[in-house]
């Protein structure tokens, strides 16, 4: 028996077209939107409800799909009685059906403007990259009936796409990822907590930030909201790989020149802050250990609220990679 | 190696002041990030700003050092010897002259190379491939050597183009190439301030003066063609010299004259022909000994001949000069006209053997009248008969004279009278009495001459000469001490030949019977001539005109020098055969011709065997003075300027590079400064 949960292949909407941003490479292909057309959210302990989704429930109801016999008591409806079955055993079964559900998935897109950086030309910048997890997750819930919501966040929380549903709002959706931009500052853990009185029912929290903004306890702060109020966290972190690897980090800082240590001045592009320095390897040797020791923190912050934490580097493709990554740590299947 | 502009060396202060800006702390580079907090973490050192740093190492300073030194070291032109030439570097200081000389003789023509053309042929080929060499800035000059040396010359890119094609097509012009000249002319032709360089192409069959070579001011670069090339003997016959001669046994009768040589390794054995009129009227054979070795042929020239040629019939490298032939003068046909001016006031018999001469036109003047008939008009011959120029009006220059009893108180001193003298002495072999029986002569009443040392009796009596040679006014003159009115010579058929045989002498056909090649043709043309025209064997009419006579106002020693003006010289004689002269008067009327043969055959240019010295003596020749210094100098500048260039564009690209940074196209409108 085919599972309801999964997705029909080539049928249902049009495939949407998405037109490419200017100067950059577009957020989504044919190819891509095919590859994720075939994979299905998973849920994990937030229990679906309503009634219009393609989510397996525990649930028995009248639907379609069949799910099991029970013998007949008194009080069942007659028109559920599987008289073939009557015919050939000579008792009363009554035909149970299962009731699909739908999911309520959240992302929490970070549209900070440190999201906005790349450190090499050939790299998508982490705000793309993460549009791009965004959409294809969208795009998998929307394929799927799930209801989606899309909630940027910088200083604040931002104009939102949603709660939307079925299939016809998947090119609405991509054309919104477009449209959105980055702003400077961030404020994870007060967008996260007042996204989440806002809502009355728990769903799927897919964070996809750099985490960059704040500490790591803020994200523990955040993601502790999230668990108190029986939302499943998911912890979705892009960064470039100039940002953890020294030499990449030092190549940025001096142009690519490698004979070269000039004096450079870094700027923050969240809060403007200005720093002058050489990039030398003792430099380099101690910035790699503070990422790493940042990296470490974060991932038990996740780690220990129950949240799902996948880090993906922009620099490996996203169809390939990330998709991999995604279903390997068991957001999608 | 050194510098020829020692203060460019003082760019290299542009050096320590490359290396002092990049010591300066110049405002960093900005460089957006997400985030400065792992940075700060990261503990870095505070940069101070000092005004000056340690010398950054770096690709930039690096290459703008190099770029500096290989421009300031352009800017001191160094140069180095021209020996990095056969590197490959092909490094030239200054504007090459190139001054080609190609011998264009008759021994070019042998047709001794490995590919069976002749030798011009292969010089024409590296001719254009010392010419392809040029480049736009290089002069050309090349010498065409032959009997008349011809030069052209090439100054940019258009001319060597037109140059080259002319090389392609010139023809040899044949005849003797005189090496020597050349090189005096190339060493006039030397240009200040280039490169010049002489490159002789030769069979190597011709001589070079060491001094000449010593006096060139250039280098010489020698390219030998034909047997020189190949190190193999050309063998090569020549008929050197034909002639006629009168017979010394027989003075009467006239005697062709053959020399052959034979230049050849081994001995040749071969018939000769001698044509007369193209009939063959003898054929001999003749053994001719090797490297040299030489035979002398004689005949008695036919009877009437016009034409007499004489072949040897042994193949060769050379066939033009086998073949030799000349024209017989008494008896070609055709002869240029006279104009004979007669003074007489008694003319009937002189008149009658005058006009008998082929060709002569007799004017008849009175003895009154000379005057008013040598204004304005020029004659060949002036015959004065029993009259002389008046003492204050001297004759035409350059008329030779005949004086028939010429008076007492002329030109010539008398003593006395003789009366019926009869001839005692006389010069039988004379040209003059050829053909002229005196005997049974009478000579009635005559005066008696006083000969002085320079005046030559031909025909003499007891009391004095009768008919005798003398010059007047520098022109030659013959006297007939006699008065034709009492003489019965007039009647007899001596008198018409002693006239004849006197105006061959004095007014003789100037054109020679044979040349030999290259030699120029110089005669005087008749006194009518206007213009000579000169028909070469290959049909192209050349015409040279005539200065006009001038008979007024010349002094007595300008008349020489007035009748030399006169004189046409013909020099395009390097292709043998037989040459057509005709004299045309003022009107373009023909006043009568003659011709002339040249022949191939010559003892240095039918010696196809090369100077051995030539080479040697070439080598003498260096260049001269500070160009020549320079000239074997080879001008660094241009690589290093290449150079530079080359590593500017390479320092602008890595500069470039440095401000393109990975994301800034992100972060295009943001203030990062």
């Amino acid at each position: 028996m085919r599972p309801a949960w999964l997705p029909t292949f080539g049928r249902g909407a049009a495939t949407p077209t998405v037109e490419a941003v200017p100067d950059e490479t577009p957020l989504f292909d044919e190819a891509l939107l095919a590859r994720v057309r075939r994979l299905v959210l998973l849920s994990g302990r937030v229990r679906a409800e309503g009634l219009a989704g393609e989510h397996r429930s525990r649930r028995r109801g009248s639907s379609p799909e069949f799910a099991d016999f029970k013998n007949y008591s008194q009080g069942d409806d007659f028109r559920r009685i599987d008289w073939n079955t009557y015919g050939r055993l000579d008792n009363l079964f009554v035909r149970l059906s299962e009731v699909t559900t739908e999911l309520s998935v959240h992302m929490l897109l970070d549209a900070s403007d440190s999201m906005d950086w790349g450190g090499a030309d050939e790299a998508p910048t982490k705000f793309t990259y993460a549009r791009r997890v965004v959409g294809a997750l969208g795009y998998v819930a929307l394929w799927h009936f799930d209801r989606l919501t899309i909630a940027p966040f910088g200083p604040d929380l931002d104009r939102m796409f949603g709660p939307a549903q079925g299939r016809a709002n998947i090119v609405p959706m991509l054309r919104y990822l477009e449209t959105l931009q980055t702003r400077p500052g961030t404020s994870l853990a007060e967008s996260v907590e007042r996204y989440v009185r806002a809502r009355r029912r728990p769903g799927v929290a897919i964070l996809v930030s750099d985490l960059l903004a704040g500490e790591p306890e803020d994200l523990r702060a955040a993601l502790r909201t999230l668990r108190s109020r029986g939302w499943h966290a998911v912890v979705i972190q892009t960064l470039d790989e100039a940002e953890i690897a020294p030499d990449l980090a030092g190549r940025y800082l001096t142009g690519g020149a490698t004979t070269m240590r000039p004096l450079v001045e870094l700027i923050d592009l969240e809060n403007g802050g200005r720093l002058r320095l050489t990039p030398d390897d003792d430099l380099l040797g101690r910035y790699a250990r503070a990422v790493a020791g940042w990296l470490d923190e974060l991932e038990a912050a996740a780690r220990d609220e129950e949240a799902l934490y996948i880090r993906l580097l922009t620099s490996r493709p996203f169809d390939d990679l990330a998709l991999e990554a995604l279903h390997r740590m068991g957001v999608v299947a | 190696m050194s510098v020829l502009v020692p203060l460019g060396l003082l760019a290299l202060i542009s050096l320590p002041a490359i290396v002092v800006l990049h010591m300066r702390n110049v405002t960093p580079q900005t460089r957006p990030i997400p985030s400065l907090r792992f940075w700060l973490a990261a503990n870095p050192r505070t940069t101070e700003q000092t005004r000056f740093r340690r010398p950054p190492i770096t690709l930039l300073l690096i290459l703008q050092l190099l770029i500096a030194a290989a421009l300031a070291l352009a800017l001191a032109r160094p140069v180095t010897s021209r020996a990095m030439s056969a590197l490959g570097l092909d490094l030239r200081s200054e504007p090459r002259h190139l001054i080609l000389l190609i011998d264009g003789s008759t021994s070019m023509s042998a047709t001794d190379t490995p590919d069976g053309r002749s030798r011009f042929e292969a010089a024409r080929t590296e001719a254009l491939r010392e010419l392809s060499d040029l480049r736009e800035g290089d002069v050309a000059t090349v010498l065409l050597l032959g009997t008349r040396t011809v030069s052209y010359s090439a100054t940019d890119g258009a001319s060597l183009g037109a140059l080259r094609e002319r090389i392609a097509s010139v023809a040899p012009p044949g005849g003797r190439a005189d090496l020597d000249a050349a090189l005096t002319l190339a060493h006039d032709l030397l240009l200040p301030g280039l490169d010049d360089q002489v490159s002789v192409i030769t069979d190597g069959a011709v001589a070079a003066d060491p001094g000449t070579a010593d006096r060139l001011g250039a280098p010489v670069a020698l390219h030998l063609v034909g047997s020189a090339a190949t190190g193999a003997t050309a063998p090569n016959v020549a008929v050197v010299d034909l002639s006629s001669r009168t017979d010394p046994q027989h003075p009467a009768q006239p005697q062709l004259y053959a020399r052959l040589l034979n230049f050849g390794p081994t001995a040749v054995s071969a018939p000769v022909a001698l044509d007369s009129d193209g009939l063959e009227v003898s054929r001999q054979p003749v053994t001719l000994p090797p490297n040299g070795g030489s035979a002398e042929l004689t005949w008695a020239l036919p009877q009437g001949a016009q034409r007499v040629s004489v072949k040897i019939d042994a193949p060769d490298a050379l066939a033009a000069d086998n073949e030799a032939s000349l024209v017989a003068q008494g008896n070609a046909a055709g002869s240029l006209g006279l104009d004979i001016l007669l003074v007489s006031d008694a003319p009937a018999a002189l008149q009658r053997a005058l006009s008998a001469l082929p060709g002569a036109q007799v004017t008849s003047q009175p003895t009154d009248g000379f005057a008013a008939a040598i204004a304005g008009h020029t004659y060949d011959l002036i015959v004065f008969d029993r009259t002389a120029p008046p003492a204050d009006a001297a004759p035409q220059p350059g008329a030779p004279l005949l004086f028939v009893d010429p008076p007492a108180g002329g030109p010539f001193a008398t003593n006395g009278v003789m009366t019926n003298p009869t001839v005692s002495r006389l010069r039988a072999q004379d040209p003059l009495l050829q053909g002229v029986d005196l005997s049974g002569a009478t000579f009635g009443s005559a005066p008696i001459y006083q000969l002085d040392r320079g005046q030559d009796e031909v025909v003499g009596a007891d009391q004095g000469p009768l008919v005798f040679r003398d010059r007047v006014d520098n022109q030659p003159a013959i006297v007939l001490a006699f008065d034709l009115t009492q003489s019965n010579l007039p009647q007899r058929v001596a008198f018409p030949i002693l006239i004849a045989n006197a105006v061959a002498e004095l007014a003789p056909n100037p054109l020679p019977p044979s040349l030999p090649l290259g030699d120029p043709l110089a005669y005087r043309p008749r006194a009518g001539a206007a213009t000579v025209r000169i028909t070469p064997p290959d049909g192209k009419p050349v015409d040279l005109p005539v200065a006009a006579p001038t008979s007024t106002g010349v002094e007595a020693g300008d008349s020489v020098i007035a009748d030399q003006l006169r004189d046409v010289v013909f020099s395009d004689t390097g292709t043998p055969g037989t040459y057509t002269v005709q004299e045309l008067d003022a009107a373009g009327h023909p006043r009568g011709g003659g011709s002339f043969t040249v022949n191939a055959g010559h003892p240095r240019e039918s010696d196809l065997r090369p100077n051995p010295d030539l080479a040697a003596t070439l080598a003498r020749a260096k260049a001269g003075g500070d160009v020549g210094t320079r000239a074997s100098l080879a001008e660094l500048w241009p690589p290093l300027a290449l150079l530079g260039l080359a590593l500017l564009a390479v320092e602008w690209i890595v500069a470039l590079t440095r401000r393109r940074p990975g994301a800034s196209r992100r972060f295009a409108g943001r203030s990062t400064a």
